[in-house]
């Protein structure tokens, strides 16, 4: 070894050290989103039935696009914005989607949006190449005859005849620029080896506050504006 | 491509310049039923050549003969349009595809899954490599239907005959021509230019109350209920029934409803009034839409399947 590599070493071993003493400030971090789907107290599971202030829903499609994560501190300073990277959650997967990384800090905040932005919203899925979440999706999140995407599907039954049997179609298929919100919850998760992995809990009853879910069952958006904007007043409330 | 004369240049997206290969493989498509979900219909089961692209029923027939809720369109010039369907929610050929792939009561399938089972057949995949140079994807199904639909022109009919001063119209046609440019009916407002439409959102008054609303439907204003995308004029003789949803069954309708002014709406243009259009006044207006049909059109091989 020659002097230069030793001291190069002796450089690095320094470096690392000072690293160490300040990693709450300045050590990369990478932001991973795990989401729990819930009903109130219960897994969210597909041909589930659950109780939604007393009437039996049937849970059968949960899927939404979230984007813009935005890390902050207690005090509410973003560290970074990733407006770049968009997220299919899917009910019935509970994998870990990373997110990305960024010079991180104490993180205590996460702000995001569900839905995507304008800008995207009006482009075409065929210049996302699969498994992108913006490329096609089966089920469709796809509008074809109004094009752009839908940001968020509920679909399921509901007891409408009080007979314990949930029959009655609900159906709720949202999207359009004006629905695109934003929506901030409280991060208690430390990081692990430089891995600061969010459990975000989507709590699909809160989906239905303020709900007559016995009549308003069915919205694609433009067919029952008012109870899309009922639907989107409730999104921040399903997350935590 | 042949652009007829008095057309403008046609907008072409960047990333879909038209090769012969890929017009070729967009053909294919077209008339490929395995685009449904039933394998039972294909684009030109409701775009149909001898029909200017467009067919003969009041509302659209699709998978398993399901009943759509709209009057087929021609697709003749359709690359020129700015916005495609009626109340001009799509925003470009591409992404149009998935409205008939994906719509229960057309195609009733999925991009995915359609990729998924056209990807198995080598030939596509060898087109796909051809046209575009990259596998069967949305990408190049979508690219590919879209630069067929674009050569879709029409612009061979007696009434360009007679512009070009190569045949001329019968009379009753020119006579009908100057009324349809005329202030008496008001026509050419809405149906201008090259392709008779100017593409704006119009009510002509067809009801008082609409159940299909129109562009409110993508805007969600009142303003714009029953307000439809004004329809090209050109081979509309070979096109009827007429409107939205198919409810004037011959041009003859579509003339006295116009002569009448329509029906009392909000909406309504104020162009729409009654006319007071004489017997002979209404056949002349009819036989000039009827010199907008174009045999070259829909008898060119290059439009049909061997
Ligand atoms: C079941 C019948 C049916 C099938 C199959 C069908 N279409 Fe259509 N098409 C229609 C109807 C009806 C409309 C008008 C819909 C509207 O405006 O809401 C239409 C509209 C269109 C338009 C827009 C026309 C305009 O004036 O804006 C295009 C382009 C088009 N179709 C292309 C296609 C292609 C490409 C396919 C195959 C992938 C296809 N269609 C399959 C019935 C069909
Ligand atoms: C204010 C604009 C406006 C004026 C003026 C107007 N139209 Fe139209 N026209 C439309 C619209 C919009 C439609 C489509 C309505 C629908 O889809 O329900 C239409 C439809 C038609 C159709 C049916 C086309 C098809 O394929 O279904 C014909 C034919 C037609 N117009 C002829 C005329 C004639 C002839 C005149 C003059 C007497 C005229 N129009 C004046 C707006 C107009």
């Amino acid at each position: 070894m020659s002097i230069r590599t030793i001291s190069f070493a002796v450089l690095v071993t320094l470096c690392i050290g000072l690293f160490t003493a300040c990693k709450d400030d300045d050590e990369d971090l990478t932001l991973s989103l795990r989401f729990e789907h819930k009903f109130g107290a219960e897994d969210a599971v597909y041909g589930n039935t659950y109780m939604v202030n007393g009437t039996a829903v049937q849970f059968d499609l949960g899927i939404f696009y979230c984007s813009v994560f935005t890390p902050k501190s207690s005090s509410g300073d973003a560290f970074t914005s990733f407006t770049d990277e968009f997220l299919l959650v899917r009910a019935e997967e509970s994998a870990a989607y990373e997110v990305g990384t960024f010079s991180g800090g104490d993180v205590r905040k996460l702000g995001f949006s569900i839905g995507v932005d304008s800008e995207i919203n009006h482009g075409d899925p065929a210049n996302w190449q699969s498994p992108h979440p913006l490329a096609s999706q089966s089920p469709s999140m796809y509008w074809g005859w109004d094009n752009g995407y839908i940001f968020f599907k509920f679909e399921g039954r509901v007891d409408r005849d009080n007979d314990g049997v949930p029959d009655a179609i609900m159906l709720y298929h949202i999207g359009k620029d004006q629905f695109f919100t934003s929506t901030e919850i409280d991060i208690q998760e430390n990081p692990v080896d430089g891995v600061l992995t969010a459990v975000v809990t989507v709590d699909y009853a809160k989906l239905f506050e303020n709900i007559d879910i016995l009549e308003d069952r069915v919205s694609h958006t433009g067919d029952n504006l008012q109870l899309a904007a009922d639907l989107v007043e409730n999104w921040p409330r399903m997350f935590n | 491509m042949d652009i007829p004369e008095g057309f403008p240049d046609m907008p072409i997206p960047e990333d879909n310049q038209l090769t012969e290969d890929r017009v070729a493989l967009g053909k294919q498509l077209f008339y490929d039923m395995r685009l449904s979900r039933q394998s039972d219909v294909s684009c030109a089961s409701c775009h149909l050549q001898e029909r200017a692209f467009a067919d003969q029923n009041i509302l659209s027939i699709g998978t398993q003969e399901r009943v759509g809720f709209r009057n087929v369109p021609s697709l003749a010039n359709i690359g020129y349009h700015p916005y495609l369907f009626r109340e001009g929610g799509g925003i470009s050929l591409e992404t149009q595809v998935l409205g008939p792939l994906e719509a229960e009561d057309e195609m009733d399938f999925n991009m995915v899954e359609a990729v998924e089972r056209l990807s198995q057949f080598p030939d596509y995949q060898e087109q796909a490599q051809t046209a575009y140079g990259r596998p069967f994807s949305a990408f190049v199904l979508s690219r590919a239907l879209a630069a067929f639909q674009r050569t879709l022109i029409s612009g061979n009919s007696a009434f360009d005959q007679d512009q070009r001063g190569e045949l001329a119209l019968s009379e009753a046609a020119a006579r009908g021509l100057q009324l349809f440019t005329s202030e008496k009916t008001n026509c050419q407002n809405c149906h201008d230019g090259f392709d008779f439409s100017n593409y704006a959102f119009e009510n002509n008054g067809l009801y008082e109350q609409y159940n299909d609303t129109g562009r409110s439907r993508v805007t969600f204003q009142d303003s714009d209920i029953g307000k439809f995308k004004v329809p090209s004029l050109r081979n509309v003789a070979l096109t009827p029934p007429y409107m939205h949803d198919g409810s004037l069954s011959d041009l003859e309708s579509v003339i006295e409803h116009y002569n009448t002014g329509g029906k009392a709406h909000v909406n309504k243009s104020s162009l729409i009034r009654p006319l007071g259009l004489s017997d002979d006044e209404k056949s002349d207006l009819i036989e000039f839409l009827k010199s907008l049909s174009d045999n070259c059109f829909i008898s060119n091989p290059d439009f049909a399947i061997e």
